[in-house]
């Protein structure tokens, strides 16, 4: 008999040592929750199995046997060793036949709550009940390609919390299960659908609705949905919240509200606290999108009131019966919260819903007249100018206009993260009259982001045809310091590599001496001073410290390119051109940024345009924006990419060399994969680059060899080695005394790691580097800690056989390079390599895999000579059971570039597809395709 | 402020005392070992759930607790008198830890957003302590905001007000009456002296950081920190 779900929880939650055990972690803690039920076998016949018989091993807590049947353990385990575990656990439980031993194993971290991690890890362990062919289950976060989410476990909670409480909690879902704002959440598809069940719902008018609501049916021309009779409590009940209220639902009364300050005193009124007492369910709306230590700060509702109104414009915007009623309706709330929040719209969201989107229903003016704080209106109607359209140009700036240089300077300080918003602010900005581009007005925080806002004002004035005294104040404010910011990035002592300084001969080329065409010579001047990181192809684009998408020197390079297109300066046209000689796209991407919305993706169309149109004014070769447009296209337009592949296929020679050159200058990833699929569309197109894999096989290397003390270790039998690793990770059993005796073998070089024994409640240190001066006697980072049957002997006639880091790097290197090139066989690459690596480290991706350096799978992919290719895969999938996973892999991308050519699949289809998503036929061909390359693979000896 | 010209000119930014390191003599070695620091004075809502709306009594406790055998060590050595906790104290990102007696004599216009809560606080020695509220400052309005709005209001309600700069950052502003009044009554916990320059508001918007306007303070004994000297 199987558990039932319930006596499953019952057990687990009641079990004190279960629970003892779960107390040692915390939300933060990464462990992999493991409940079995253990069926037929014995609980210890799966711990021998598992500490004994597994390829890896584990770092677990105490293991707990509940009810002599069910196990509950935590482990601290990588996404490979997790994959390991299930597939070995699984051939071992089919092995004997053990079908009702179930597994479940649940990643901690993303749910952040232990108690409800347990309760997921025996939900699933109840699913898994209910199967009878499939014994061990994994949710691991960390494992996207086969990560199920956490929807469908937090909605069985949430219904089972809702029964258990015998009402409906509408909203308040994160509160209610707890959560973590910091944590990756499953795809939104389950909030979206409740959102919408609840935005759809159209209540029935009952007979006894509060006075608020019977307000709403009796005055809109439309039913009222919920998200409108959620916030009538919470406006009726303000101060004069009747009037209020029939403005929100008439549209009339304004003036009257304005008259009589009922608005304007709205800032009496703390939302939250207002909310929670007279509007409950509104108050739920504000806990879901305000962390719960932020529900305190009024500015952190305001920031979030896009979101949290978000299912009033649902039901106030989206809909076409009644749309201006509807429209007035929800203006009528945003005036409201206008008022409470201060007379400050702190969400752009807004502003672009109301004026600039789809939804848009206001005119600039109109928008203006609604959402300008009474303090600017005074001040308005306090200038004295007689040109109302032309504010006159002495007026002081208003305290909004203050408000927007201060955000905006804050914003473009910030390198990495401006975005097209920041650009329309700038531009909102410039329309506010002339006296606002007078940067002496402005609350400068004398850094680079004040030439930068000068430098955009100054384009835009370029754009619109100005040219009066504050184009020229503008202009003055960016030359003045422009030479002293460029200077002082150059010569950052961070950006520049050890003890060498920038010419002063590309600094008086920058400020304009010499002939514009010696840009070469002076890059590679400059070239030689920056610093760089030490990987990278020499061929390829160098990874300058200065580039760092994070660092102060974009400011002063996105300085010059607005200047540039304001008209530009010698500066500015220099300094450009040199950027775009050392690293094209990242300069590219640098000038792109102020176009831009998430992901480097241009904000709309319109943006894309302009930003172009600005490549043409600084005169940007066309190979460069064709590399940079592949980069873009790839991950955000499939028809411009398959464009860009035919452009490419269809070019003559030079100008296919030309585009070789500029593609060496985006990440290996974005090039690989566009030759791959140049290749895929044109099967004769051959891959331009030679003995790329050289590098990429290094990084491998690096990758998977042992360090010293893993690779000591590798030289006894799994049960002799007690530890092996980081001291600061040695189990708690293991951190004993240390005793250094007499026997002990001092080695001053090896102090990175120690060999100790196990002796009792002690170790002895058998070989280390000792020093008398440390509390435990030796030095040592890394340890090894032997079990008491070890003999110094036996110790000692390993440690000679240890290579050094670099002979074992030196070593793996010369074999795999060996083995791909057909020079020795797999058996003699096997035993090179024995000792020196860890076999499960082979994969196709890791983390951190050098985004300078490519991966071997396009590679594979791209591959003509067969017998090579196999060697590569052969490689790979040396892990006798994770090596499955990864062959799956390469078949799958095999077999789908088979299919693009074949013309079943579209190209962008090629990266997205999952063996899931095959039709029956096709995963039997892949199937065959597998099953080809796996005996090709075994008579490969 | 020095540089304001509307009712800020009679503010001042309001910056507590932050006690950074208390040494006493460990009677096992004789040396002098540190046993308090500003965790132990860095106060929080020992609730996250709540909201402090004035209504609830609401739980505060030090960012960690002293150890247990510090805390023997401590009790013994004040021989039943209480650690002394300052009259003023920052509390979370936007509370302000203060003594009822302090706290009774405040009033708040609505507009500030103020809530005032009473207490339940233990102490780092696990002590409870009686006689201390929290004042919650909901808003943190924009200099501009707060010289147009509280102009005509009267200065006996805004005493205390929480401003916004720019980057995110929030500075507590007291009144010169006010600060004369604590100066007078020798109120603990807040700074007698502030640079010359943090009393000019364009120089605290500039400023991406303000830590430096903040004073800590070390005590070379229990005796000296009790006696605040």
């Amino acid at each position: 008999m199987s558990y039932r779900y319930s006596e499953l929880v019952t057990l687990l939650q009641q079990s004190q040592p279960v629970q003892q055990t779960l107390q040692e972690l915390d939300s933060y803690d990464d462990p992999c929750f493991v409940v079995m039920d253990c069926g037929k076998l014995a609980p210890t016949d799966i711990h021998t199995f598992l500490t004994e018989a597994l390829s890896i091993e584990l770092y677990t807590s105490d293991w707990q046997i509940i009810n002599g049947r069910l196990l509950f353990v935590y482990i601290d385990m990588d996404k490979d060793d997790a994959l390991i575990l299930v597939d070995e656990l699984a051939a071992h439980l089919a092995e004997q036949q053990a079908l009702e031993t179930k597994v479940s194993i649940f990643r901690h971290n993303p749910i952040g709550a232990v108690a409800e991690t347990l309760i997921m890890t025996i939900m699933q362990l109840d699913d898994l009940l209910q199967h009878a062919e499939q014994t061990v289950a994994l949710n691991d976060y960390k494992d996207r390609r086969n990560w199920p989410g956490i929807d469908r476990h937090r909605a069985r909670m949430k219904a089972e919390a809702e029964a258990a409480q015998g009402g409906i909690i509408r909203r308040g879902l994160g509160k209610l299960v707890g959560r973590k704002a910091a944590a990756p959440v499953a795809d939104d598809a389950d909030v979206a659908e409740w959102e919408s069940e609840d935005a759809s719902a159209a209540p029935a008018r009952s007979g006894n609705e509060t006075p608020a609501e019977a307000l709403a049916w009796e005055l809109l021309p439309f039913a009222p949905q919920q998200a409108l009779l959620d916030l009538a409590p919470f406006i009726y009940h303000l101060p004069n919240g009747e009037a209020l209220w029939r403005y929100v639902l008439t549209g009339k009364g304004r003036a009257e509200l304005l008259a009589d300050n009922s608005l304007l005193d709205l800032d009496r009124v703390l939302v939250v606290l207002h909310a929670k007492q007279h509007a409950p369910a509104f108050f739920a709306q504000i806990q879901e999108h305000v962390s719960r230590g932020d529900l305190s700060e009024q500015y952190e509702i305001a920031r979030q009131q896009y979101f949290i109104l978000e299912p009033l414009a649902e039901e106030l915007l989206d809909k076409r019966d009644q749309a201006q009623a509807r429209e007035r309706c929800y203006l009528g709330v945003l005036d409201i919260f206008f008022h409470l929040f201060d007379e400050q719209l702190v969400s752009k969201l807004i502003y672009q819903q109301l004026v600039l989107e789809e939804t848009a229903f206001l005119l600039q003016s109109e928008y203006d007249a609604y959402f300008t704080s009474s303090a600017d209106k005074a001040h308005h109607s306090n200038s004295s100018t007689a040109n109302a359209a032309n504010i006159a140009t002495d007026t002081p700036l208003t305290s909004s206009q203050q408000q927007l240089i201060n955000e905006l300077l804050d914003s473009l300080e910030d390198s990495a993260f401006v975005d097209a918003d920041n650009l329309q602010d700038v531009r909102n900005l410039h329309g506010q009259g002339r006296h606002v581009c007078n940067p002496a007005k402005w609350p400068l925080t004398d850094e680079y982001q004040d030439q930068l806002l000068a430098a955009i004002l100054l384009a835009l004035d370029s754009e619109q045809g100005i040219d009066d005294e504050y184009t020229a104040k503008l202009a003055a404010f960016v030359d003045d310091k422009l030479p002293a910011h460029v200077a002082a990035e150059l010569g950052n002592y961070y950006h520049l590599a050890q003890d060498k300084t920038v010419p002063e001969s590309v600094l008086a080329w920058l400020n304009g001496e010499g002939d514009f065409a010696q840009v070469s010579q002076m890059a590679a001047a400059l070239d030689v001073c920056l610093g760089r990181s030490s990987h990278g192809d020499d061929t390829g684009q160098t990874e300058y410290h200065i580039f760092g998408s994070v660092q102060d020197f974009h400011i002063v390079l996105r300085t010059c390119f607005w200047r540039e297109l304001a008209g530009g300066t010698p500066l500015s046209a220099r300094l450009i051109a040199i950027a775009l000689e050392l690293a094209p796209i990242a300069s590219l991407v640098s000038f792109a940024k102020l176009y831009g919305g998430f992901f480097d993706k241009f904000a709309d169309d319109s943006a894309e345009q302009a930003f172009y149109a600005a490549l043409q004014t600084i005169n940007v070769a066309p190979e460069w924006v064709f590399a940079f447009n592949v980069r873009a296209a790839q991950q955000h337009d499939a028809d411009q990419y398959s464009g860009l592949i035919e452009q490419y296929y269809q070019a003559d020679v030079a100008q296919q060399t030309a585009y070789n050159q500029a593609l060496r200058h985006v990440k290996p990833k974005v090039y690989q994969r566009f030759y791959a699929d140049v290749q895929t569309l044109h099967e004769d197109f051959v891959y331009p680059f030679t003995n790329e894999w050289l590098q990429v096989l290094e990084l491998l290397n690096l990758h998977v060899s042992h360090t010293d003390e893993k690779a000591f270790a590798a030289h006894f039998a799994r049960d002799e080695v007690l530890f092996a690793g980081y001291s600061e990770f040695c189990p708690k059993k293991y951190q004993l005394p240390i005793i250094v005796t007499e026997q002990t073998q001092h080695d001053p070089e090896t102090w990175h790691y120690a060999v100790l024994r196990l002796d009792g409640e002690q170790l002895v240190a058998v070989r280390a580097c000792v020093d008398a001066e440390r509390e435990e006697g030796i030095r040592a980072r890394d340890l090894v800690i032997m079990r008491d049957s070890v003999s110094d002997e036996r110790i000692m006639a390993v440690v000679p056989q240890v290579l050094t880091r670099a002979a074992r790097l030196q070593l793996l290197n010369r074999v795999s390079q060996q083995f791909i090139n057909g020079e020795i066989s797999f058996a003699e690459y096997a035993q090179q390599i024995e000792y020196q690596v860890d076999l499960k480290d082979y994969d196709i991706d890791f983390e951190g895999y050098d985004s300078f350096i490519g991966t071997l799978l396009p590679l594979i992919e791209v591959e003509r000579d067969k017998a090579r290719q196999l060697r590569f895969i052969k490689l790979l999938t040396i892990h006798p059971s994770k090596g499955k996973r990864i062959l799956e892999q390469i078949c799958l991308q095999l077999f789908l570039v088979q299919a693009c050519r074949r013309g079943e699949l579209a190209l962008a289809k090629k990266y997205d597809v999952e063996v899931g998503d095959l039709s029956a036929e096709a995963k039997q061909a892949l199937r065959a395709l597998q099953q080809d390359l796996q005996q090709q693979l075994a008579a490969l000896a | 402020m020095k540089d304001c010209s509307g009712i800020l000119q009679d503010y001042m930014p309001l910056t507590f005392v932050s006690v950074e390191g208390v040494l006493t003599n460990d009677p096992d070695s004789g040396k002098e070992i540190g046993v308090l620091s500003g965790y132990h004075f860095y106060w929080q809502g020992q609730n996250d759930d709540e909201l402090y709306g004035g209504d609830t009594t609401v739980a505060i406790g030090p960012h960690e607790a002293v150890e247990r055998q510090t805390q023997a060590l401590l009790l013994q050595q004040l021989a039943g008198e209480p650690l002394r906790l300052p009259d003023v104290s920052s509390c979370d990102s936007n509370g302000m830890l203060i003594t009822a007696e302090l706290a009774e004599k405040l009033q708040f216009h609505a507009g500030l957003g103020v809530t005032c809560s009473s207490t339940s606080l233990t102490d780092a020695l696990r002590q409870v302590r009686t006689g201390y509220s929290l004042l919650t400052f909901h808003k943190a309005l924009t200099p501009a905001r707060f010289e147009y709005r509280f102009a005509e209001v009267p200065v006996a309600q805004r005493l205390l007000v929480n401003l916004r700069m720019n980057s995110g950052k929030t500075v507590f502003f007291i009144h010169k009456a006010l600060q004369q009044a604590w100066l007078a009554a020798d109120v603990t916990g807040f700074s007698r002296d502030i640079d010359e320059q943090y009393l000019a508001l364009a120089y605290l918007t500039k400023q991406k950081f303000l830590f430096e306007m903040y004073q800590d303070k070390y005590y070379r004994s229990l005796q000296a920190y009790q006696a605040n000297v």
